[in-house]
């Protein structure tokens, strides 16, 4: 539900850079649907992102959630982006 | 000329020989079997000398893996060719088995490093990486290819300089070991584009003025406005497409890029070291991988931080040139000129 005249709820922002061609690309979506996305942005785990100071070329997402009384950013390397993180990306790249 | 693997029996009585005929030989088995790899081989060369003496010269072979991701990321994927085994018929999989040798003969054949460590280290590759995946990437053990998404990248494993790229992350890791971020990141990524691009040149016997200078020619398909991801030696030409953009490298340090996006734009900075290496390359002449390439490779296995600058990296390429060619030659005048090219100080102390 659209607050009345007011920005949407919630705006997630995912941005991949990095990669062998060091190319950016963005994807962003804007919902007023708290149930279908706080559960999932909450269950990431915003301040406990595993680095991987090993790997070369891979890919870094930089994921940015603002709802209301919230912001969170996290840059997530491709190697640790699985479990919620993954379900997060995939489901903003196909919105 | 006879050409075939000594298995490590047969070298070991070679290292016993007590002949003087085959005392260079017996000097090579000893250095073969120096390492305790147990089923270490090397590749035997016979020939005749002038006077008829029996020469026999060794050289390390590769001990290669290329393993099939079958769309999953899941690593290491199925074996689908091992070291000596004969062509497949997945195309992927044979470029990446030829790409991985070609790279370990530069190395071995022009800078006496036997694979990524210097101790042999096989060298493990997986393609068929995910579904539509538009990279190749090391991980920090293995080589990863993606198929790409056939509209803009095709796969990753269709070109030499891409396999030669990764191949050296791994060899810097063991050496110069630079640090993934910011300069430093640059030059890590500049490294790899380097010797990428020279695994490429030596592989096709190209000199400095017949090379492409292209980093992942054939990368992109027929529909992207480009002929390849980076040039060396005009960074910021190598493609212009409506979609992807245009190739948004620098070509000199007044136009060092700062952000936060990819570790501090490593793969976009690399193109002001990488046009000061070409810039030497082309003012010697010849051959790179035996010219300016021996300076890199000098500098990424001397003395250097792992977080040095460009500056500082720029210094140590002047020592190592003045090391191995002289403080007065031609080698040391190159590099000065190479990096003055591009706007970064050599005159520093080199750190590290
Ligand atoms: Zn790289």
């Amino acid at each position: 539900m659209a607050r009345p005249g007011g920005e949407p709820a919630i705006v997630v922002t995912v941005a991949r850079t990095g990669g062998f061609a060091g190319l950016r690309t963005q994807w962003r979506v804007t919902s007023d649907d708290s149930d279908e996305w706080m559960p999932l942005i909450e269950a990431c785990p915003w301040d406990t992102v595993t680095a991987d100071p090993h790997s070369r070329d891979r890919y870094i997402y930089t994921i940015e959630v603002t709802a209301p009384r919230k912001r969170r950013t996290a840059a997530v390397p491709e190697a640790s982006l699985v479990g919620p993180w993954k379900e997060l990306v995939e489901k903003v790249q196909s919105t | 000329m006879m050409h075939g693997i000594v298995p490590p029996y047969l070298l070991t009585r070679i290292a016993r020989l007590d002949d003087e005929r085959f005392a260079v030989a017996a000097v090579a088995a000893q250095n073969a079997l120096r390492h305790d790899e147990p089923m270490r081989a090397a590749r035997l060369t016979f020939s005749l000398s002038d006077s008829g003496a029996l020469v026999a010269e060794f050289a390390d072979t590769p001990t290669r893996a290329v393993s099939d991701a079958a769309a999953t990321e899941t690593l290491p994927g199925r074996v689908a060719r091992r070291e000596g085994g004969d062509p497949v018929a997945d195309v992927a999989v044979n470029e990446a088995y030829d790409g991985l040798g070609s790279t370990f003969a530069l190395y071995s054949e022009v800078y006496g490093r036997n694979s990524i460590d210097g101790r042999g280290l096989p060298l493990d590759a997986t393609v068929h990486y995910g579904r539509l995946y538009d990279n190749a990437f090391w991980n920090g053990e293995r080589m990863v290819f993606g198929d790409g998404d056939g509209v803009i990248f095709a796969s990753f494993t269709g070109s030499l300089s891409v396999i030669g790229h990764e191949l050296t992350h791994g060899v810097t890791q063991y050496t110069a070991n630079l640090a993934y971020q910011g300069q430093s990141g640059a030059l890590n990524e500049s490294v790899s584009d380097v010797f990428g691009a020279l695994v490429e040149q030596h592989s096709l016997g190209q000199s400095v003025d017949k090379a492409s200078w292209l980093i992942g020619d054939g990368l992109f398909t027929d529909q992207v406005e480009g002929s390849a991801l980076r040039s060396m030696k005009a960074p910021g030409t190598a493609y212009d497409d409506d979609v992807l953009g245009k190739d948004p490298q620098p070509a000199d340090f007044e136009h060092y890029i700062t952000t936060d996006d990819d570790n501090g734009g490593v793969h976009l900075n690399s193109g002001i070291p990488n046009r000061a290496f070409y810039l030497v390359a082309h003012r010697l002449g010849g051959t790179a991988w035996e010219s300016a390439g021996r300076i890199w490779y000098d500098t990424i296995t001397g003395p250097l931080a792992p977080t040095v600058d460009f500056a500082g990296f720029a210094a140590a390429t002047v020592a190592a040139a003045a090391k191995r060619f002289g403080a007065a030659s031609a080698e040391v005048d190159a590099v000065r000129a190479g990096w003055a090219g591009v706007g970064v100080a050599s005159d520093g102390a080199p750190r590290g």
